[in-house]
């Protein structure tokens, strides 16, 4: 093929500084989540500001590294090593529930420590 | 064409750069038929490298889960030690250099030689004042004796015999003087007609600089914070003396299955033993707080252990954070040399794409070591 007719996708500023905006209201949404003493989620905290930085990663992914307008093999390749890393990080973690009664026990010694002060 | 999302290459592109279709472009290897076949195919290359770097942080993110895992009160405790602001200023100065790079990539694509250098040279800065925030943020934990594995000995304040931070000062000033004389040197450079030898020093001149800005930063946001910031380790420090003191105490009453409040809220500081105290650290959580399992020997998991997955992690990052620091310098040389035009930009994106993969891997690191509760 002729190098005359291909095409290169740009993005466009505003939608690189609407990005550069959205993830910068992403990361003080989640300092404000991980570090109010108003919003307690308990066990769903980990899960939630997860999410937040979930969102951000792909926003980068998509709009600044190009996948949202790339060749579909690029993301492929992406996405393939974040599922091995999932299979990797699953399988390691299937034994945790073994160490439930430390955490237990821990967690009820936090209640007693926090109950009086209410700090 | 500013807001176009689709840049043609029309022929008459080609026409600037005196060639025609029979023969090689200034840079282009002789195996590719064309520059895009070779621009797709170094971007493939790029995103397998990057799918690697994925699985290699994925070892250390799965060791971070697994100890989060199995021992959450040693990482809540943990968090008290690093300044929240610290972390998010840095996020922030990351997705900066992240959109600069993004940006950096489409003035390659419109043939904008002068906006890939501003914009290379502006990440450059970023990278640096985030290794500079990351420098105090380290002095200050190892002046408290916050080392990793073994070696942790926390103490709250800093530590007789650590003075770390004392080196802060003159590294700020060297970095900035350095960095400044370097600045001038490319400028002088620049405008005697080295535009190559002028960029290139000066992209290292203001890296260089930046170091000693993010020092001051990182020390005026320490200074600011340091109340909010140390009102949870002083509490602590109380907590483990008296804990220390009222060791023999808790020894008796270890057949408890619930744990004292001085235990919950600092099971196994003292572990190490080279603290403020030397008695070894009996109180672990392991026997005391799972009588379920007697049996089971105790678990030697401590603040140490975090500590040693925090500098790891945030270690290898600030190494990716140099990595990229002369892969970006490599990009102003090129771009001095007006080596890239909507043509020819792989090297630019391939930069670009490593750095946006070190802005992604902070974006996890931050939350899950700076937000936990």
């Amino acid at each position: 093929m002729s190098h005359a007719d291909h095409k290169h996708h740009v993005a466009s500023l505003p939608l690189l500084w609407a990005t550069f905006f959205a993830l910068v209201a992403l990361t003080v949404l989640t300092v404000v989540m991980g570090t109010s003493d108003q919003i307690q989620l308990g066990w769903l905290d980990v899960w939630v500001v997860l999410f937040i930085a979930t969102v951000k990663a792909s926003l980068v992914a998509l709009i600044f590294m190009h996948l949202a307008a790339d060749k579909l093999f690029n993301g492929v390749v992406l996405v393939s090593a974040l599922v091995f890393m999932g299979i990797f990080l699953g399988m390691c973690l299937m034994d945790s529930s073994n160490y439930l009664a430390e955490q237990q026990a821990y967690v009820e010694g936090q209640q007693a420590l926090l109950g009086p002060t209410g700090s | 064409m500013s807001t176009a999302t689709e840049h043609s290459h029309a022929p008459h592109a080609h026409d600037e750069h005196g060639h025609g279709h029979g023969e090689h472009l200034p840079f282009q290897a002789h195996h590719f038929a064309d520059m895009q076949q070779q621009f797709e195919a170094g971007k493939l290359g790029i995103w397998l490298f990057l799918a690697q770097e994925v699985l290699f942080f994925a070892g250390l993110f799965c060791a971070y889960a697994v100890f989060r895992a199995n021992h959450p009160e040693v990482f809540h405790n943990a968090h008290y030690h690093l300044n929240t602001l610290l972390g998010a200023f840095n996020t922030i100065v990351l997705l900066a250099s992240s959109l600069a790079v993004a940006w950096g990539v489409r003035c390659a694509q419109l043939s904008n030689t002068k906006g890939i250098i501003y914009t290379h040279v502006f990440t450059l800065a970023c990278a640096s004042l985030f290794l500079g925030i990351k420098m105090v943020e380290y002095t200050h934990k190892w002046d408290e004796g916050i080392f990793w594995g073994a070696k942790y000995a926390y103490q709250a304040g800093a530590a007789p015999g650590h003075h770390f931070h004392a080196w802060l000062q003159p590294t700020m000033l060297v970095t900035l003087i350095a960095g400044g004389l370097l600045a001038v040197i490319g400028l002088a450079k620049g405008k005697a007609g080295k535009p190559v030898a002028g960029w290139t020093l000066g992209a290292i001149g203001v890296t260089v600089a930046a170091i000693g800005l993010g020092i001051i930063i990182g020390q005026g946001v320490n200074a600011a914070t340091s109340p909010a910031a140390h009102g949870a380790p002083s509490e602590h420090a109380a907590s483990e003396h008296s804990a220390s003191s009222d060791h023999a105490a808790e020894e008796h009453a270890a057949a408890d299955a619930v744990p004292t409040p001085d235990q919950a809220s600092e099971p196994m500081v003292d572990r190490s033993g080279a603290a403020t105290d030397s008695v070894p650290a009996e109180k672990t959580a392991g026997p005391d707080e799972a009588p379920a399992m007697p049996a089971t020997p105790p678990i030697n998991v401590t603040q140490a252990n975090f500590f040693s997955i925090y500098y790891f992690m945030t270690g290898i990052h600030a190494v990716h954070i140099i990595a990229g620091i002369i892969a970006l310098t490599w990009i102003v040389a090129r771009a001095a040399a007006n080596h890239f035009n909507s043509v020819y930009y792989g090297p630019v994106e391939y930069v670009g794409l490593y750095w946006h993969l070190v802005d992604l891997v902070w974006i996890y690191l931050f939350p899950l070591l700076y937000l936990i509760r």
